[in-house]
């Protein structure tokens, strides 16, 4: 066996018999502090979820409300034409609408 | 299907993520960091674990995914940073190369080999990595690192081949330019 492959070799078992650490003794506060605040951190996410939920069905309702209050004056308009073609309204009756 | 505390299952395998992540990240704050990332979704998704695997193979995947995701953060700010420093023309520290990293487990007459092979271990692409580090370096058999890795034994196999031969090419090179 050549050095290079000898070398390459011992590299290869350097990590044979590694030790096992232990781990930092505050590592469990720590997570347990990380644990609660996000318990806390969820209330500001619910409240921005709730107000998005309003916002977004305010803007459905008002939509909705415009949609149709344009459609029934369509509609309204078409009935005109039709009560005149049928002669059902007087053309001399003043119209109040 | 058997109930887990999340006290009793810290305890048990504090130790094991540590030193796993510490293998990954060669850096004994970061691998903290990470250990603390894994318990916590291991805390927030314990009632997810269906038990279909042994609870160690799931904490062993949790921790895996931590630490590459952890890895690939990192080399994401480094390139970021690389590119800002282009455009403003500061000479900020970058590294391209990964620091050396003495295992503190590493016995002393270990140690410069040890750090030559985990700056090799570092250039391995993901799946290899894992692979070499659950054999090799946790003693893991194949049918575990397969389970693990959610791949088939044969699969961890060719793996274990192509880390063999990618270090083993590493080394060389490494060798030819430092050792000689």
């Amino acid at each position: 066996m050549n050095t290079k492959q000898k070398w390459i070799n011992e590299v290869e078992n350097s990590l044979d018999g590694l030790n096992s650490l232990e781990v930092n003794p505050y590592l469990y506060s720590k997570i347990i502090n990380r644990l609660n605040e996000r318990v806390d951190q969820t209330s500001p996410k619910i409240i921005w979820a709730s107000i998005a939920s309003f916002v977004v069905i305010i803007t459905l309702n008002v939509f909705i409300i415009t949609t149709s209050k344009s459609n029934a004056i369509e509609n309204n308009s078409d009935l005109q034409i039709v009560a005149k073609q049928y002669q059902l309204i007087n053309e001399n009756t003043i119209n109040y609408n | 299907m058997e109930s887990y505390d999340f006290n009793t299952l810290y305890e048990q395998h504090k130790n094991l993520v540590f030193n796993l992540c510490l293998k990954y990240l060669q850096n004994t704050e970061d691998a903290e960091d990470i250990t603390q990332e894994v318990f916590i979704a291991i805390h927030n998704s314990l009632h997810q674990f269906k038990g279909e695997s042994k609870i160690s193979t799931w904490i062993y995947r949790i921790a895996v995914t931590k630490s590459l995701e952890f890895i690939r953060s990192k080399k994401r700010k480094k390139r970021f940073a690389f590119i800002q420093s282009i455009f403003t023309n500061e000479k900020g520290e970058i590294k391209t190369e990964a620091s050396h990293f003495y295992h503190p487990g590493v016995v002393l007459e270990n140690k410069e080999r040890a750090s030559v092979l985990f700056a090799a271990i570092d250039k391995l692409p993901d799946n290899q990595k894992t692979a070499f580090i659950l054999s090799k370096l946790e003693d893991l058999s194949y049918s575990e690192i397969a389970e693990v890795m959610k791949i088939s034994n044969s699969s961890v196999e060719s793996l274990l081949f192509r880390a063999k031969q990618n270090l083993k090419n590493y080394l060389g090179n490494y060798y030819e330019k430092n050792e000689k």
